[in-house]
């Protein structure tokens, strides 16, 4: 069967809409939010992923769950079904069909439901039972109060809530002729009267005839569903001025029960009054049948001054502001104290709570566990001894090594001191004695170069790129200095610059003996000196030599008079390239046929730049080049002045040591041929 | 941020500096043409800061050297470095210690320069003796028979059959050697051209991190 989620009726299973409201019902079935299958309402988890399908409620255990109890016979409970959510809707949903079910009792007969209260307390609550009898005796006498009853007069509705008026039905026969109407109240009532509690201590009962309690209980025509009710003794109280949830449905709920019989008063609910005290106490009013009037304000209803004449001075072990386990047991679980799980944050199951409930132990922060330092154990101890040995022990060497070391003093040493005699005898031999072993070489690109700048015509400017040091110089300045002579003779202007920061100042010297007339420098000579930047600083140059500053004057470029009408690279009539660096040759090459490919450019060069420069010197980009201390040799004979003592005594020197080099390398190569490879 | 300012930035004015230069060489545009001039100019000032960073740099090195085992030659560096900037400084801005600079210039930094560079001859010397000591290959053979030949085909040796050896240097010089070196500029100018493409695509960033 399947309810009405609205009005509560049952419908047959697999039924989409109520029979009776036509509300469309939950029973289609719940789709699974993660695999999308449809499972039959009930279901908490999905049938084919065992996804979670009823994924924010947290339901009780057992042990939580309260305690399915008989209803109370006589009260009615509300007839209009409950709309709200809660947990606790099902159980009033059921509390009201049995209670419905219920037909009044004769009057003065026990009802089963109340025995079936008392028997099975008897271990739990033995005092609220009485010994002698099934019914104690204090509900026996409220159950026949001495209210009349009038069935004939219709109750007022307005003002009686229905479950109120229900519970005052079962007394009715009994009333009219119980209720003296000055009795005095009972001392259980007068204690339920007065306030327990400091908070209330103004409030005597004696000078009040009707306690505060009681006159709001009978000034209220209507209970309010917002109005305060006393918490339960034992049980969580909610805040001041607050009602549970449990007992805001039963006042909430308009009680339409006419007919009903059954009536109580309300000791269930007032009895606990006296507990609390301070709170502002405030439960629905007890009305009572329609002939009995109803007394004004501050006045004692006649029915509870009689019940208080006649009941007995003990509740039969009921101790006042206590309620007994049988309706405490009626009482719902807070809702409150229901602690809910971590709710997922993140993701579709954002919002879910209770997925992936926290291992405990895990949201733990992890502590260290202090020790103390313990002692090395003797194994340890005993390894780093061993490490310590180890270490301090001086380095040792394998007896390879040692064999290696014992062969170098003689053999290497050995080797090295031959090569080195040989060598220094053949520099110093032309030294010491003058030889004429060798003459002036004849070099093809020599003769092209000399060609080229001994057609230059006088007063040509011709820019030298002077890229070697002092390292360099020894050689390069026998290139280069047969050149320079050359084209100082021929009435060149030679605008010098260098990428290397040593070149100005090896130019400065070579140049300084190179020019007979000192005085003729400024006419003849500009060094513009060092420029940055390898490639990027020629190419800047050569559109800007006309910029700079003149290096041994420290005047400006414009202002010298060798460079007077240069601007740039295009108002030269030759470039020079004296390069003791394969990369400074290639540099200067690239750089100049970019800018100005009409230029001609010469090269003088160290032998080992020699072979490089070739291709260039082939391939027309260089006109002619010299190279080495032999083009240099061959070019100063070139000269009208012919080769010197100088150009002897290095060509001397030159040729002896490459013989002497070649003659170790061949004598080294038998020996080693002979003696065996050596490993 | 930092990976703006570390790559992003420099990668973008490389490039794009580069392409400038390169239309500026490409186009005839006067426009093009200026800008060029004045980036190259930017670098060639950029290269000169560089070198007196890298001066400061040695400073630095050598004097962490300094306070290692053998340190002493780091120290005298040190020494030598400072020494050398003084006097060119002196030299340069007062023109009567002029003589200074060049004194230090011609009888300390030439013949330890010349020197420094005497020694390769004497160790290509040890190591021509000693050549075939660890190798007996054919490249070993034939490296030592080119040595020889162009020691003293390079001589105008006065011994019969001297300008036999001139002219087979000659040959060895103008044909297998000349090979093998145009090989290598070629390679050299491939090499040259694939770098600058790289570094204008932003492939290469040797500027950056």
């Amino acid at each position: 069967m399947i309810y009405c989620p609205k009005c509560g009726t049952a419908n047959r299973q697999g039924s989409k809409f109520c029979n009776e409201c036509g509300s469309p019902l939950l029973a289609t079935g719940l789709r699974c939010p993660m695999c999308g299958a449809m499972n039959p309402t009930g279901n908490l988890y999905c049938d084919r992923c065992h996804a979670r399908l009823i994924p924010a409620e947290r339901v009780p255990p057992e042990e939580e769950k309260p305690e399915r109890v008989s209803p109370l016979k006589g009260i009615s409970l509300p007839s209009v079904p409950v709309t709200e959510g809660g947990s606790g809707e099902k159980w009033l949903s059921e509390l009201r069909a049995e209670a419905e079910e219920v037909a009044p009792l004769p009057e003065g007969e026990i009802p089963p439901w109340l025995a079936e209260l008392t028997a099975p307390a008897g271990p739990t609550a033995p005092e609220v039972s009485p010994p002698e009898a099934a019914v104690p005796e204090w509900l026996a006498e409220l159950e026949a109060p001495t209210v009349p009853a009038a069935p004939e007069v219709p109750p007022v509705e307005a003002a009686v809530p229905e479950w109120l008026a229900e519970l005052e039905v079962p007394a009715g026969p009994a009333a009219p002729e119980a209720p003296p109407p000055e009795a005095a109240v009972p001392e259980w009532l007068a204690e339920l009267e007065v306030p327990a509690g400091p908070a209330a201590p103004e409030a005597p009962p004696v000078e009040t005839p009707v306690p505060e309690w009681l006159a709001e209980l009978e000034v209220s025509p209507r209970p309010s569903p917002e109005a305060p009710v006393p918490p339960l003794a034992g049980v969580s109280a909610p805040p001041s001025g607050e009602i549970p949830d449990w007992l805001r449905e039963f006042q909430a709920a308009p009680l339409v029960q006419e007919g009903s019989s059954a009536k109580l008063p309300p000791i269930a609910l007032v009895d606990t009054a006296a507990s609390a005290p301070a709170a502002p106490e405030s439960v629905p009013p007890v009305l009572l049948e329609e002939e009995t009037p109803i007394p004004p304000p501050g006045e004692i209803p006649d029915w509870l001054r009689a019940a208080a004449e006649e009941a007995p001075p003990e509740l039969g072990g009921l101790v006042p502001a206590e309620i007994p386990e049988w309706l405490r047991a009626l009482q719902p679980r807070a809702e409150a104290a229901v602690e809910e799980e971590p709710a997922e944050t993140e993701g579709f199951l954002s919002g879910l709570r209770g997925l992936l409930p926290i291992g405990r132990g895990l949201d733990m922060p992890a502590t260290a566990q202090p020790s103390l330092p313990r002692a090395p154990s003797p194994a340890a101890v005993a390894r780093a001894e061993l490490l310590q040995g180890l270490l301090s022990r001086p380095l040792m060497t394998s007896p390879a090594v040692e064999a290696r070391e014992a062969y170098r003093p003689t053999g290497w040493a050995l080797s090295r001191l031959l090569v080195g005699v040989i060598l220094l005898g053949a520099i110093l031999l032309p030294m010491l004695v003058r030889l004429s072993l060798f003459s002036p070489p004849v070099v093809p690109a020599v003769e092209t170069l000399f060609a080229v700048v001994h057609q230059l015509p006088s007063g040509t400017s011709v820019l030298v790129a002077w890229e070697y040091g002092p390292a360099e110089a020894d050689e390069m300045d026998r290139v280069a200095g047969p050149l320079i002579d050359h084209l100082l003779r021929q009435g060149a202007r030679l605008v010098v610059v260098s990428t290397r920061p040593e070149g100005p100042v090896v130019a400065e010297a070579l140049l300084a003996s190179r020019l007979a007339d000192p005085s003729e420098r400024p006419r003849r000579i500009a060094n513009l000196g060092y420029v940055p930047g390898q490639a990027a600083g020629v190419r800047e140059v050569l559109g800007n030599l006309d910029g700079r500053t003149e290096v041994s004057t420290g005047l400006p470029a414009a202002q010298v008079e060798a460079i007077a009408g240069v601007h740039s690279v295009a108002d030269v009539g030759m470039v020079v390239v004296l390069a003791a660096q394969p990369d400074d040759l290639r540099v200067w090459v690239e750089q100049v046929s970019a800018a100005r490919p009409d230029v001609p450019i010469v090269a003088g060069v160290s032998a080992r730049v020699e072979l490089m420069s070739t291709p260039y010197l082939t391939a027309g980009q260089i006109r002619g080049i010299v190279a080495g201390l032999t083009g240099g040799a061959a070019y100063e004979a070139k000269l009208d002045t012919g080769w010197g003592r100088e150009y002897e005594y290095y060509l001397n020197s030159l040729g002896l040591a490459q013989m002497a080099v070649a003659a170790l390398a061949v004598i080294g190569a038998l020996i080693f041929l002979v003696g065996g490879r050596k490993r | 941020m930092d990976r703006l300012v570390t790559r992003i930035l420099p990668t973008a004015f490389a490039v794009g500096t580069g392409i400038l230069v390169l239309l500026g060489y490409l186009l005839p545009i006067p426009l093009l043409a200026s800008v060029r001039d004045e980036l190259v100019r930017w670098a060639v000032i950029v290269a000169a800061f560089a070198f007196i960073l890298g001066f400061f740099n040695l400073l630095r090195v050598h004097s962490q050297r300094s306070r290692k085992p053998g340190g002493i030659y780091s120290v005298v560096l040190i020494l030598a470095a400072l020494v050398s900037l003084a006097l060119t400084m002196a030299a340069l801005l007062i023109p009567p210690l002029r003589f200074l600079g060049d004194w230090w210039f011609r009888y300390v930094l030439s013949p330890l320069q010349a020197t420094v560079a005497g020694l390769v001859a004497f160790v290509l010397a040890v190591a021509a003796f000693r050549l075939l000591r660890h190798r007996r290959e054919a490249g070993v053979l034939v490296f030592l028979g080119t040595a020889l030949i162009v020691l003293l085909g390079t001589l105008p040796l006065p011994v019969p059959g001297g300008e036999w050896l001139a002219t087979l240097r000659m040959w060895w010089m103008n044909v297998p050697a000349m090979a093998g070196m145009r090989g290598l500029l070629i390679g050299v100018g491939l090499g040259v051209l694939l770098v600058g493409l790289r570094v204008l695509t932003g492939t290469d960033r040797p500027y950056s991190e």
